[in-house]
């Protein structure tokens, strides 16, 4: 994407002057770090079942979820009356020196300590029960919601199949025979989901066919046009609800990766539907931490909020048949909301022989929606291309050869 | 992709209206057959192209709409069809930003 021109602001400022008016909005579950109990017989045996979409306690077999965290953060106001900016109370900036934690527990005294940048339970060593992290940690660890797996993993094992199977006869032969369902592994991977109350402006220049006529040259006949040149403005409000970005810097920016392209051709999350974070979620699946700040990613959000004002005007520009060239635009941020929210995602990877990119083949684990990247041999590939043209160049040869014996005989 | 193979095996288009091009379209339709059908299955399989297209479908709301169209000039005896630097498709491509109030 381009830069802002030269003596005009860069990409970016106009949510930066938002952020000046920044206010916090506290996600915090009202738990200590330590014992996370099942509300109803005290063990702290808790996991998430995909069968039953919710958290489970394999002690009593209770089952419950966290509340939806729309409601319970009180972001269903209308966007419309956003003013300024929030950002959930896990949406703060990363610190890479926050990665030790202590956690006492409570059912014996011992302390535990956990490297929270990539693990957010332990066992406690001497009571063998389960301690959990429940305050938002500043490694990025911690989110202010999570959209649990709905998709399960038998499902996800045969779409990754499926996906593999259709595209068999030109793969790399380490694809097609090495494929082991025990690798397809559960991930959450952290998006900053933000809701935007913005104005654009848009000016252009657009034009109307007016005439259209040929014109003799020599013996030859040349279309020439006559046009109407229209100075096209707009002005107008949007309000975005919802818009994901990737907030894990390795799958994040370039989408020349494959990693990056697959990851985030998975969109869009249904994550309207996110809950209050519960490390209890995470049982079973690993998670990626976030480490893109805000700051890190309000360009690409604005320049996402400049793409959907082009998309949103189309419709209002069919009227100039030659087209319509935008020349300035500009948004202004009245308002922004962010939160981080972890989405599920079934990945599978290739192991590939040493020198070779990694692929990797992706199930979104709430609607099933299947992306990936299947390593082609060249050399299969480049012989079924030749078939083909070698056909097409006989046929039209022959065709040829025909066509000017015919004129031949004429 | 088979569009343009029908396009490429049409004898007329590759003859190119004169005498002279015909020998020269019909030694390319071969490679060119070639390499369609080379990219095509490789974009099957690395899906490099694939994206979710945010820009028309996030959910979004338009208020206030302010239109204005003005007519500043009449050009005459332009060819092609379409204005140079026609943009309003091309949504991800960023124009001169502008300083905006809201």
């Amino acid at each position: 994407m381009g830069q802002g021109a030269p003596g005009l602001p860069a990409l970016g400022e106009a949510t930066r002057r938002a952020m000046a008016r920044t206010a916090v909005l506290d996600t915090r579950r009202p738990v200590a770090d330590g014992l996370d109990k099942c509300p109803r017989c005290g063990s702290t045996e808790i996991g998430y079942s995909i069968t039953l979409r919710a958290l489970y306690c394999s002690h009593c077999r209770s089952r419950w979820n966290e509340p939806n965290a729309e409601r319970s953060f009180g972001l269903d106001a209308p966007i419309a009356l956003l003013r300024g900016h929030q950002l959930g109370s896990a949406t703060m900036d990363v610190r890479e020196d926050a990665s030790l934690m202590t956690l006492r527990c409570q059912g014996c005294g011992a302390d535990v300590m956990l490297r929270v940048s990539d693990q957010l339970q332990a066992r406690c060593h001497w009571c063998r029960q389960k301690l959990s992290v429940s305050s938002q940690v500043a490694t990025g660890a911690v989110p202010d919601a999570v959209l649990p797996f709905a998709l399960s993993r038998e499902e996800a094992v045969r779409r990754i199949g499926d996906f593999i199977g259709s595209r068999r006869r030109f793969a790399k032969t380490y694809v097609t025979e090495g494929f082991r369902p025990e690798n397809v592994f559960g991930v959450y991977i952290p998006y900053l989901v933000v809701d935007g109350n913005v104005h654009a402006e848009l000016h252009g220049k657009g034009e109307v066919t007016t005439r259209t006529y040929q014109v003799k040259r020599g013996d030859h006949y040349v279309t020439y046009h006559d046009a109407d040149v229209h100075q096209v403005d707009r002005s107008f409000d949007l309000l975005i609800d919802d818009l994901a970005v990737v907030s894990a810097r390795s799958f994040a920016g370039n989408v020349a990766r494959a990693t990056n392209h697959v990851v985030q051709s998975l969109a869009p999350y249904d994550t309207d539907q996110a809950v209050a974070f519960s490390s209890n979620y995470l049982s079973g699946f690993s998670s990626q931490r976030r480490d893109l700040d805000v700051t890190d990613v309000d360009q690409e959000v604005e320049d996402r909020f400049l793409a959907i004002a082009r998309a949103r005007l189309e419709p209002t520009v069919v009227g100039y048949d030659r087209g319509v060239r935008w020349e300035h635009e500009g948004v202004a941020v009245r308002g922004t909301r962010w939160l981080t929210v972890l989405v599920p995602v079934w990945l599978y990877s290739y192991s590939p022989p040493e020198g070779d990119e990694v692929h990797y083949i992706a199930v979104n684990g709430r609607s099933g929606l299947t992306q990936g990247s299947v390593p082609v041999s060249q050399g299969k590939l480049w012989l079924a291309s030749c078939v083909p043209g070698a056909l097409v160049g006989a046929a039209l040869g022959m065709l040829g050869l025909l066509l000017m014996i015919g004129e031949a005989l004429v | 992709m088979i569009t343009d193979l029908m396009i490429l095996a049409d004898p007329m288009l590759l003859a190119g209206g004169s005498d002279g091009d015909y020998p020269f379209g019909v030694l390319a339709a071969g490679p060119i057959a070639g390499i369609l059908v080379y990219l095509g299955i490789y974009s099957r399989y690395r899906n490099k192209d694939k994206r979710y297209r945010f820009e028309s479908e996030s959910k979004v709301e338009v208020g206030n709409m302010m239109t204005r169209d003005a007519k500043i000039k009449h050009r005459r005896r332009v060819s092609g069809s379409r204005m140079g630097g026609a943009n309003e498709s091309r949504h991800l491509e960023r124009v001169r930003r502008m300083q905006i109030s809201g």
